[in-house]
């Protein structure tokens, strides 16, 4: 899949990036750890405030879940208990959709997870781990499972589905299913078929955020 | 916590140094605009416009919805300016309530809707029943002052730059033609008004800010983040192409004389002037792109002009 991303696009916040996919085109700022509100404050841990904005109209449900889904996803990625009572401010706003928002969210929400997971590293928060999210579609007629499928592909489709992924081990081996959000039609050998469809499928995106990363943290160290 | 940004003595003594001997940290004149950078994206209505380390983005978006019942004939136009951290953590999330947000939703609804830009009576299907609600999305990306201005010309270019779908109207039935099965037609613009920001700078002492007797104020077009945080007074103009001032607001800040303020609209009408044609130039590059085979395809005879 082919994904083109930019890391620390913006100057006013600690760490952002720019994802693209396809259509789908998402920025992501974060900013931390900064001091939280009273009502935020963790004892221990980092706070995490997490903000998902539309491109068009304004946020609605649709976009709570999907901070609620991206929350899931990135707690357990953050050595949150370096940071006690503090806040990250996590902020993804989505500059083009690429799929009907009346429907479809999956391309959104994957590509938010990379998003903020290079927004993240730019900023230097401490991780545990790394990840990477691809929408995965099962369409019609061919039952055929298509990887980053297009707004087309979607129109088609039996069943959709986000996975995520933890990767150790500089990005060799998956540790653990963050997120598998299925939702439509389908059986349980077409979603074992797209699990290991899809291990295969993320190892080559987090080889190739990692090389983003690479290439953009490295003319910044001093030798 | 939003905590505002604070500039430490040093660094504000030294801005307002430089200002009195006439110099400003980037480099600029005191009456020089930053370059104004302006990106479409694939869809109609889909621009981006960087000014120095400004970005905004805008986005507009259509659908089809019942008119007020006081005006029937007028479809429905709103404009969204929420700032979100993104572009600084001074910015609270979902929080309209500060002074600068909502100063600036006010100035771009002053001079954009209100001054009727856009061509609303166009909006409308059936009178009494069915309209266009137009809804321009700003998007503030990243934050280095003058957000009036580049939102101003991002909702501008985002308007002339998007296309409604094609609809016909059989009696109350209305039939809207997807794009790729109708050419699309853009929305009516009435004029193109755009915002110019002067900072002021006052280089006596306090006594200066209240009575402001002598008019020895420092005047600089488009200010940074750091000059915004510093200045004493503001001025936001907006005008046309037509020589027309759309709107002037100043909200309190240092004293000026009439004569500043004309000074002021006159330096503002040479950078819109030079603005208005850069975006016309970028919006017909933009179509020539989009509409590759046109000029091939139009059976329109080659006229002497």
């Amino acid at each position: 899949m082919s994904i083109q991303a930019e890391i620390g696009m913006l100057d006013h916040v600690d760490g952002s990036s720019q994802f693209i996919s396809q259509d789908t085109k998402i920025i992501c700022s974060v900013t931390g750890p900064i001091e939280p509100k009273a009502r935020q404050e963790l004892p221990t841990q980092l706070a995490l405030e997490i903000i998902v904005r539309p491109a068009k109209g304004v946020a609605t449900t649709r976009e709570k879940v999907l901070e609620d889904k991206l929350r899931a996803v990135l707690t357990p990625l953050i050595t949150r208990y370096c940071y006690p009572r503090q806040l990250c401010q996590i902020t993804c706003q989505i500059l083009e959709s690429g799929e009907d928002e009346s429907e479809f969210s999956l391309r959104e929400l994957s590509c938010c997870i990379n998003a903020a997971f290079l927004g993240l590293v730019d900023a230097g928060i401490a991780m545990n781990s790394m990840c990477a999210s691809i929408p995965i579609a099962i369409v019609k007629d061919s039952n055929e499972i298509i990887v980053n499928p297009t707004a087309e592909q979607l129109r088609i489709s039996l069943s959709v589905h986000t996975l995520a992924l933890e990767f150790v081990d500089g990005g060799k081996v998956v540790k653990n299913v963050l997120l598998l959000d299925s939702n439509g039609d389908f059986s349980e050998d077409q979603l074992f078929n797209l699990l290991e469809l899809g291990e295969k499928k993320c190892q080559e995106l987090v080889r190739r955020l990692r090389e983003i990363i690479q290439d953009n943290i490295s003319p910044r160290l001093v030798a | 916590m939003a905590k505002d940004i604070e500039i430490s003595a040093s660094e504000s003594k030294f801005i307002l140094e430089a200002l009195r001997q006439n110099y400003r940290l980037d480099g600029r004149s005191f009456d020089q605009f930053r370059d104004v950078k302006i990106t479409f994206g694939k869809e109609y209505g889909d621009v981006s416009v960087e000014m120095g380390n400004t970005k905004v983005h805008c986005r507009i978006s259509c659908q089809i919805a019942q008119p007020y019942e006081d005006r029937p004939f007028e479809g429905l136009f709103v404009i969204s300016t929420e700032i979100s951290p993104m572009a600084g953590s001074q910015f609270e999330n979902g929080n309209i309530t500060g002074e600068d947000e909502i100063l600036c939703s006010r100035i771009i609804e002053k001079s954009v809707r209100r001054s009727g830009a856009l061509d609303v009576e166009g909006l409308c299907i059936v009178a009494g029943s069915k309209c266009w609600a137009v809804r321009a999305d700003v998007h503030f990306l990243d934050c280095d002052g003058g957000f009036i201005d580049a939102s101003c010309i991002a909702v501008m270019t985002a308007l002339m730059h998007f296309k409604k779908p094609d609809i016909t109207v059989h009696g109350e039935q209305i039939i809207v033609h997807p794009v790729n099965e109708r050419e699309p037609v853009p929305l009516g613009i009435l004029h193109i008004p755009i915002c110019v920001t002067f900072s002021f700078f006052n280089p006596q002492d306090t006594e200066e800010n209240i009575k402001g007797e002598t008019n020895s104020e420092i005047s600089i077009i488009d200010a940074t983040l750091k000059e915004e945080l510093l200045r004493d007074g503001v001025l936001t103009v907006t005008l046309n192409k037509n020589r027309e001032v759309v709107q002037v607001s100043k909200a309190g800040g240092l004293p000026m004389d009439a004569l500043t303020l004309m000074k002021c609209c006159h330096e503002a009408y040479a950078i819109i002037e030079k603005l208005t044609d850069q975006i016309l130039q970028l919006l017909k590059e933009d179509s020539e792109k989009r509409n590759k085979y046109a000029a091939m395809l139009t059976s329109e005879n080659a006229r002497e002009s």
